[in-house]
């Protein structure tokens, strides 16, 4: 396995709990209970968070480190269950005889539409993935991304981790019931030669490092790594995800 | 620079399981359209689909695909490989949960809950590596539509040209079912007339079909050691965003140009070297004319003297399966040296006006051949296949 390093050089975290992965990170779910998310609504998307989520997330990133637009940035969103919302929707619809659905259903059933909205938006031209994994996402996300970077296919790179609440299959597959979230990173290379000036540039940054043994995390000029006390089954496949993002929030508070 | 080989590959469609009976209808310009018999399809605008005749799972069928192609490539199990898959999930399970808890059957509901894990792509790619006896740290599952299974190949292709993996078992698979079928006729994505026409005038809409295919991807010195029987080269392969609109393609081509264009500088070989193109056209009034646009930006005059077919005109559209199911085609065109025709043409679209080798399967010493999908979003990839020698 070929080592490589990427630079996490944002960060954005939206959850049922309407607090930052920071204080998920320290102080875990016990005791808290979830909220209504407010979201801006995205054209063309209806019913479900799922989109309006990535949507947002992706938005927030932007604010803190600028996505370039054309073909060297990409994107990647990753997810166990998918879009339950909608998937739910649908076979509802038809299970209960409605069988002309709304056809905006159909469009936003297919991940690759918000991200083509998302694109739109942004003008990215670049690669855009849409994976599945069973665990954890991280290792696959950066893998993808790692991937991309090293391979010189692009410069940037978003990977975003999602997972939706109220859907009765998905939280019995799950054992528990799912809340919604959604994590978004901005990855570079390590030691990237382009001249990139995001808006607000971070002095210490969060390296990921790839081993045979997995990804792990190490911020730079640190050392060692810095582990998350908490566990979150009601966000599938995000643990990780949300442990990075943590770090990456106290890096950019303490500069 | 590790070059990535085809050793072996696995297909399924409308024509039934194998690569011959396959090849004898796709090369014979027949098509699997027919009326739908899986499910009552009297709610819907459309009846038509290009389903074979399988009454197995989802899954089962990737499971199948996936035996079929490690035999193909002389590969034993446990295999020493990792497994990148295209695949949605199986949205009948789903379905049949929302019937379970309707009927408030208990022994019902324990039926369809007991095979939930089925509905998630992901579960896919895990079960059938636990088939093949690979650890779930080598697999990865696309779930991006129409480009999964080349985003797939794609991305098996990175594995092992980059020393990752030595060999990689790739493709996707697909399944009509009312679910995706109410999902299309609800867009009014359907064909009128139960063919589909690509790049002719009166062309309405796609069908969908049964497909899936699994493929082996080797770096060069693996296969070569083991004496595998090397079937064709893959080269290269590109990823683009149109960033146009969220169902339509960019009307230039724009994203498909920047994805052949990637591929082509990966090859390391100019568009002229190029002889033939399999198209994404899925009879679709905007995604025929939009593809004819990009493949004529990067090929410029050259355009017109590659034949380019659309092979749905037979197998219909196969989501997730389609990129890998084409890309078995291009390798079955490379290594009989016979383009395959595009079928069920009947009118001159001024618009798509380059040579789709309509009706008939031309032969023609092929070299470098180019496979290209699209999805909604705007997400397009290009792989290029090299004649094996």
């Amino acid at each position: 396995m070929m080592p490589m390093s990427l630079s996490v050089k944002a960060q954005s975290c939206i959850n049922a709990y309407g607090i930052s992965a920071l204080e998920l990170a320290d102080k875990g779910t016990a005791g808290l209970s979830p909220k209504e998310i407010e979201l801006p609504v995205v054209p063309g998307f209806i019913k479900s968070n799922f989109s309006p989520l990535i949507f947002e997330s992706i938005a927030r990133l932007n604010q803190s480190c600028r996505i370039r637009s054309g073909p060297r940035t990409a994107m990647i969103m990753g997810s166990v269950y998918g879009d339950t919302s909608t998937i739910d929707l649908t076979s509802r619809d038809l299970v209960e005889g409605r069988n002309k659905m709304n056809p905006l259903l159909f469009y936003q059933s297919v991940p690759n539409c918000i991200m083509g909205f998302i694109c739109m938006e942004y003008e990215i031209t670049g690669p855009v993935s849409c994976i599945s994994g069973l665990d954890d996402l991280l290792v696959p996300l950066l893998d993808l991304a790692g991937t991309m970077l090293h391979g010189d296919r692009c410069d940037q790179v978003i990977v975003s981790g999602i997972c939706l609440s109220q859907s009765p299959w998905s939280d019995e597959m799950n054992g528990r019931p799912i809340r919604d979230c959604v994590v978004s990173l901005l990855l570079e290379r390590e030691h990237g030669t382009h001249n990139f000036h995001p808006m607000k540039s971070l002095e210490k940054t969060i390296v990921v490092n790839r081993n045979s043994q997995g990804w792990s995390i190490q911020s730079r000029n640190e050392g060692g790594e810095e582990a998350c006390h908490h566990h979150f089954p009601e966000f599938p496949g995000l643990g990780r995800l949300l442990e990075l993002s943590a770090q990456v929030h106290q890096i950019a508070k303490a500069t | 620079m590790l070059r990535v080989v085809i050793t072996g590959y696995s297909l399924f469609t409308a024509f039934g399981f194998g690569r011959e009976v396959a090849a004898e209808h796709l090369f014979g310009g027949t098509h699997g359209f027919k009326p739908i018999e899986r499910f009552d399809p009297a709610p819907f605008r459309c009846s038509f689909g290009a389903e074979a005749d399988f009454s197995g799972s989802l899954l089962e069928l990737g499971m199948i695909c996936a035996k079929e192609a490690l035999s193909h490539a002389s590969l034993s199990l446990p295999a020493d490989a990792g497994i990148v898959i295209g695949c949605a999930g199986d949205f009948e399970v789903v379905h049949r949960f929302w019937s379970g808890v309707q009927r408030l059957d208990p022994s019902g509901a324990h039926l369809e809950t007991a095979r939930l894990s089925e509905s998630l792509p992901g579960y896919h790619t895990r079960a059938i590596a636990d088939m093949c006896g690979i650890p779930g740290t080598r697999t990865l599952t696309f779930n991006n539509a129409c480009i999964s299974s080349s985003n797939a190949i794609g991305h098996a292709y990175d594995l092992i040209q980059s020393g990752r993996e030595h060999s990689v078992l790739c493709g996707g698979y697909s399944l009509i079912n009312k679910e995706l079928f109410a999902k299309f006729d609800a867009g009014m994505a359907f064909s009128r007339d139960g063919v589909i026409r690509p790049f002719s005038l009166n062309r309405s809409g796609l069908l969908l079909g049964d497909g899936g295919c699994m493929m082996v991807l080797e770096e060069l010195g693996h296969a070569l050691h083991r004496k595998a029987t090397i079937l064709a080269e893959l080269t290269g392969w590109g990823l683009s965003s149109d960033a146009y609109h969220v169902s339509k393609p960019h009307p230039e081509g724009n994203g498909i140009a920047a994805a052949v264009t990637t591929a082509l500088k990966r090859s390391e070989i100019s568009p002229q070297q190029i002889s033939y193109i399999n198209a994404h056209a899925t009879g679709s009034k905007f995604t025929d004319c939009a593809e004819t646009n990009g493949i004529k930006q990067v090929f410029g005059d050259k355009a017109y003297d590659i034949p380019i077919s659309s092979t749905k005109s037979m197998t219909g559209h196969l989501l997730q399966a389609t990129g890998a199911v084409e890309t078995a085609i291009c390798l079955m065109a490379l290594q009989e040296d016979l383009v395959p025709p595009t079928i069920g043409h009947e009118a001159f679209d001024p618009e798509c006006d380059l040579d789709y080798v309509l009706h008939e399967t031309r032969t023609k010493k092929l070299e470098y051949v180019l496979n290209v999908n699209s999805s909604f979003g705007g997400n397009n990839t290009a792989l290029i296949l090299r004649k094996w020698r």
